[in-house]
């Protein structure tokens, strides 16, 4: 295509252009790209008869200049050391890191003599137990541990086998009764009482979605003292 | 209050507390020096020398525990048999010389997923979030606790070996490693060289 591109230092095809800018004759700052697609759809209205094919190749050759243009303006990210690296030094590197790690698997052998070594003695109560610390056993239970709280109250429900007559009960509904119910336990109410009354699934699946309403809209709080312990839930003031 | 006295403070005080006691706070108690306070832990630390118990110096204070030779009888009214697991005791130690260390630091090193691991040791009070690191992602940065100290008898984090010492140590174990190879590969030359 004879298409000829005009800026500051250049005129030319722009493929020529598109090979200076590659060998870094040409700055990105010397190529004005909002110029160039101005020159060139202001020639093609020039045109009488339009040769798709060569103002095709055009928007190709553009685009990839604009492409190389972006990354040379765009901050240089060092991804390319991983390309390059020949198997010698990412032997090397993975020597290095396991001289590295050496080390402290030696310093883990040390402290497992120091464990050790620890084991034998002992202070009184309580005793040096990898246990949990008294005033961090308070924790906020999370979702998964309601969840499988639920599945436990579902289970249950699995084994006692009764008839039930189909009382359809809204998450709304649920909603107050739950916040009356604990409103009045002063000292928070087990997850498990919720689900004290028989229900049937619909409405174990109400309850325990009126409980994750509640607790979105904080109007209640949830903690589970130990791992896998009972789930109590409180009201909170305000 | 006579020296006695305040000794006998000083007993009660390590031995009830469950964390290891420091100077400082026992100073700031009792409104006494530093420097008294110390001399009279050292006073009671001699004064146990005849006994079953011993005030060791450990986890940045002092405390009261058995003395290890009678472990073999103390350990039938009460054991702890926990271990820490080996992946547990590794993290630890990049941690305690590393500090403070972020989570993909700790994975570069050890070349698996900390996730698991690191959760068990916040949750067992033997490391601690002290905040965050200001690179891309913002990760948290970990450090070792006194509770740390105290699990591994160490007085403080300076009580760890340095870690050059391993090093050497490797060094050594990889010389001798290449001399047996080396050994091992001229018997063999040798042999053939006879052989034919």
């Amino acid at each position: 295509m004879n298409y000829q591109v005009k800026t500051e230092n250049f005129i030319g095809p722009i493929d020529a252009l598109i090979y200076l800018f590659k060998k870094e004759e040409i700055t990105p700052e010397e190529i004005k790209i909002n110029q160039i697609i101005d020159d060139f759809v202001s020639f093609l209205h020039l045109l009488v008869k339009y040769d798709f094919e060569d103002a095709g190749e055009f928007v190709v050759f553009l685009a990839t200049l604009i492409e190389l243009k972006s990354k040379k303006i765009l901050p240089q990210i060092k991804e390319e050391t991983e390309e390059i690296l020949n198997e010698e030094t990412l032997q090397e590197l993975m020597q290095l890191r396991l001289e590295e790690f050496t080390k402290f698997a030696e310093a883990a052998k040390v402290l497992r003599v120091k464990e050790m070594k620890m084991k034998e003695i002992f202070a009184g109560n309580p005793p040096l137990e990898l246990k949990k610390l008294a005033g961090e056993k308070i924790k906020g239970a999370n979702l998964q541990d309601l969840v499988k709280a639920l599945s436990e109250v579902l289970n249950r429900q699995k084994n006692l086998n009764i008839e039930i007559i189909r009382e359809e009960v809204t998450v709304e509904e649920k909603i107050q009764h739950l916040l009356a119910k604990i409103k009045n336990e002063k000292s928070g109410i087990s997850f498990f009482d919720l689900f004290a009354d028989n229900l049937n699934k619909r409405e174990i699946i109400v309850t325990f979605l009126a409980l994750l309403e509640l607790i979105k809209l904080g109007s209640i709080y949830v903690i589970q003292d130990v791992l896998f312990g009972e789930i109590k839930i409180f009201m909170l003031e305000g | 209050m006579d020296r006695q006295e305040v000794k006998n403070i000083l007993e009660c005080m390590v031995f009830a507390s469950e964390k290891s006691l420091s100077i400082s706070k026992i100073s700031g108690i009792l409104n006494l020096e530093e420097k008294e306070v110390k001399e009279i832990l050292e006073e009671l630390k001699k004064d146990f020398e005849p006994r079953g118990l011993q005030l060791i110096e450990v986890g940045g204070g002092y405390k009261i525990m058995t003395k290890p030779q009678y472990s073999f009888f103390v350990k039938e009214v009460c054991s702890h048999t926990t271990r820490l697991t080996q992946s547990a005791l590794e993290t630890l130690a990049i941690v305690a010389y590393r500090q403070p260390a972020t989570k993909p630091e700790i994975e570069h090193l050890r070349g698996v997923n900390c996730d698991g691991v690191m959760d068990t040791l916040l949750e067992r009070g033997l490391l601690r979030i002290i905040g965050r690191k200001d690179v891309a992602g913002k990760p948290f940065l970990f450090a070792t606790t006194d509770k740390f100290l105290l699990y591994f008898g160490l007085k403080n984090i300076k009580d760890l070996p340095p870690l050059e010492e391993f090093e050497a140590k490797f060094k050594e174990n990889l010389s001798e490693l290449r001399q047996d190879y080396d050994t091992n590969v001229i018997t063999l030359d040798n042999r053939v060289a006879v052989n034919g």
